[in-house]
């Protein structure tokens, strides 16, 4: 298909997501620490 | 980090068959090319790479009639759709239409007037495969019943 005569690119980021049927991205993990290792005694 | 120049999608017209294979899916008309149902349609390069690169569409109704010389097939050919869709990642505009990186369905039309029942298809089934998109699908009589009026006149 011919558009015709062109403008210059352009970006285009939708706020909102023109995919419908797209599950929305899972929420990230709470980070996981180690837990401190027990101090034993000298 | 790349800042948008516009955060709302364009919306251009195409037209397209259901693919008579297994998923059935939204095929583009002049190449074999599907459409899936849970994902943005991706370019395989962004459009300012080559004037062929990117996903197509008119800017209006009229223009897509221009295009193929018709908006729903005549007789004899295989029934299409035709429908709204949203355009974005990396756009050119053009005087008749858009080149896209991204794509997505935003809403479909089938005429009953013009559907041709074939061995794959009756249009109850047509509907239910579109209705899949997740966005409106509009059964209408003819062209001439198509609601688009802001875009259509452009």
């Amino acid at each position: 298909m011919d558009i015709g005569k062109e403008s210059a690119p352009y970006v285009i980021e939708p706020i909102e997501n023109p995919v419908p049927n797209q599950e929305p991205a899972p929420a990230p993990e709470e980070p996981v620490y180690a837990p401190e290792p027990e101090k034993v005694p000298a | 980090m790349i800042v948008p120049d516009k955060i709302a999608p364009e919306i251009g017209w195409r037209s397209w068959f259901l693919s008579p294979v297994s998923p059935v899916l939204l095929s583009s008309m002049t190449m074999c090319f599907l459409w899936p149902y849970e994902d943005a349609v991706v370019s395989d390069a962004p459009p300012s790479q080559d004037k062929q690169k990117g996903i197509h569409a008119a800017r209006s109704l009229h223009q897509l009639r221009d295009c193929f010389g018709y908006l729903f097939s005549p007789p004899g050919m295989l029934p299409n759709i035709i429908g709204e869709v949203s355009l974005w990642g990396e756009v050119i505009e053009g005087e008749r239409g858009f080149r896209a990186e991204r794509a997505f369905p935003r809403s479909l039309y089938i005429a009953t007037e013009l559907w041709v029942e074939t061995a794959w298809f009756d249009i109850q089934k047509a509907e239910g495969i579109l209705r899949r998109y997740g966005v409106p699908v509009h059964v209408v009589d003819s062209p001439d019943d198509i609601q688009a009026p802001e875009r259509m006149a452009a």
